[in-house]
């Protein structure tokens, strides 16, 4: 016989109630700086990947293929504890009495993760932009940067915007692997609800609820902006 | 590098011929296993998805997006909360885990298949039918092979992230190889870096290969240098080249 008795109160307790509403502003917060921060790292390193210069090219080529292959989760905990041993003593022991450290090693953890995959989808729009365009706006006298901020950059950040958006959304949901780093965000304050009071289906529910309506509304938001463009296949074209 | 305090041994196996099965090979076992009952579950899904009942496309809808919607961890709460309850036992955690990642993979599995059964042109299907193929005829030998065909670089890529994703299994305590390298850190503070650059080294090489065979059955599959792709560009012996080749009396 199934047996569970349901009690919602524990959500309103103010004490996990605060733990709740504090959870989920960190992994908002988190989601946003994180997400920004690997915008930053997957453009530079983009822009390193197609580079004409090989001392730029291969040493991102290389990052990018290391950090893709190598769980986010690993990037989170090597910011976080091994870091501050990898630099000069008195660095690494004001890195470890800064408070919000975990924050900042959990940001830059997913920052990098993401970013590798954002270069990727960058470098393929940045190819993807016709080599005419390019000609045609060294022919007109631009220089390299009006060349990249009006043509290259608005025509292959169109279609690279969904792909982005997909990987926005997969920052949002990786903010869950900082329980491995005790960073007080929605999961931990989860886990920590359900350690204390053993009811963990309610604690459960109310995370997903957030989980769900905060990545669908990051995809509803992103796909009504930016709309897909659609694939031309042999038999015409469809929406994927 | 690897000596009594870290033996390779640990990263590898974790505890295995004293303990329970851990390190590297549990990682790899537990995406194996997910990744097959994924596949599995997974057709179901996307027939779903497909079906005209509308009661089952909406449930299977609704359980697709749901799951991608919410975190791997929180999935694994779901499962390590409400199994006990279902079942009246506690499971052992490999096997709520197992069944846990299989459920949130076919998830992401179902998608995978419905796109490829979609890219499927629908006059394939008219003609599998107009020949007199049954239904299920149509699905096994005619939608489901070039489905399959069209998303194994997909597959491919997938089985390498759910590879990464099985390192969030050291969350709900078991002893995978994320945990075996902070075992090790911990038992030798002093050679942390060591611990963790193998643990790194280690996932690299597995996600390496995989996306290597992803890239390979790509290149393989891309319409220009794919086998199939050749032979078709290539006229059969008994078909006739052009139409002038035709017999002029055909008709006549």
């Amino acid at each position: 016989m199934l047996h569970y008795d349901f009690d919602w109160s524990i959500l309103l307790r103010p004490q996990f109630a605060e733990l709740l509403v504090d959870g989920t502003l960190r992994t908002l917060a988190l989601a946003a700086v994180a997400g920004a921060l690997s915008f930053v790292a997957g453009a530079l390193l983009a822009l390193a990947r197609t580079s004409p210069v090989a001392a730029l090219r291969w040493p991102a080529e290389l990052a990018v293929e290391v950090v893709r292959n190598v769980p986010a989760l690993f990037w989170v905990l090597f910011f976080y504890f091994v870091l501050p041993e990898l630099l000069p003593p008195a660095w690494g022991e004001r890195l470890h009495t800064w408070p919000d450290y975990v924050f900042a090693a959990a940001a830059m953890g997913l920052a990098l993760d993401n970013g590798a995959y954002l270069s990727d989808i960058m470098r393929n729009g940045m190819v993807k932009v016709s080599r005419g365009q390019r000609e045609a706006a060294a022919n007109c006298g631009m220089s390299v940067w009006q060349e990249s901020l009006c043509i290259l950059c608005p025509q292959s950040l169109r279609t690279m915007m969904p792909a982005i958006a997909n990987r926005m959304i997969h920052v949002f949901k990786n903010t869950s692997l900082c329980v491995a780093i005790s960073l007080p965000e929605l999961s931990w304050a989860t886990q920590q609800i359900e350690s204390i009071t053993f009811k963990g289906l309610e604690v459960t529910l109310l995370a997903t609820a957030v989980y769900a309506t905060g990545s669908l509304s990051l995809a509803w938001a992103l796909s009504r902006c930016f709309p897909a463009p659609g694939l031309t296949t042999p038999w015409g074209d469809r929406h994927v | 590098m690897f000596d009594r305090g870290m033996p390779l041994q640990l990263y590898l196996l974790g505890n295995f011929p004293e303990g329970l099965l851990g390190g590297l090979a549990l990682n790899v076992l537990v995406a194996l296993v997910a990744f097959s009952g994924s596949f599995c579950l997974g057709h179901g899904l996307a027939l779903g998805r497909l079906s005209r009942h509308r009661v089952l496309r909406l449930a299977c809808g609704a359980y697709v997006e749901l799951v991608r919607a919410v975190p791997l961890l929180i999935v694994l709460f779901w499962f390590f909360f409400l199994m006990p309850i279902l079942l009246q036992v506690a499971l052992p955690p490999l096997m709520t885990a197992l069944i846990a990642l299989t459920a949130y993979a076919s998830a992401y599995q179902a998608e995978f298949i419905r796109t490829g059964i979609r890219s499927v042109a629908p006059g394939e299907i008219e003609a599998a039918r107009s020949l007199g193929l049954s239904p299920l005829a149509t699905w096994l030998r005619v939608v489901l092979p070039q489905a399959h065909r069209h998303m194994l670089p997909t597959y491919a890529s997938y089985f390498t992230s759910l590879f990464k994703d099985t390192s969030v299994l050291y969350l709900v305590g078991l002893v995978d190889l994320m945990q075996t390298g902070l075992i090790a850190a911990e038992r030798a503070p002093g050679r942390m870096l060591e611990a963790y650059a193998t643990v790194g080294a280690l996932f690299f090489i597995v996600c390496w290969l995989g996306s290597r065979l992803a890239s390979a059955l790509e290149r393989w599959l891309s319409p220009n240098t794919h086998p199939a792709a050749r032979k078709a560009q290539r006229p059969h012996p008994s078909t006739p080249r052009r139409p002038s080749q035709e017999n002029p009396h055909a008709h006549a």
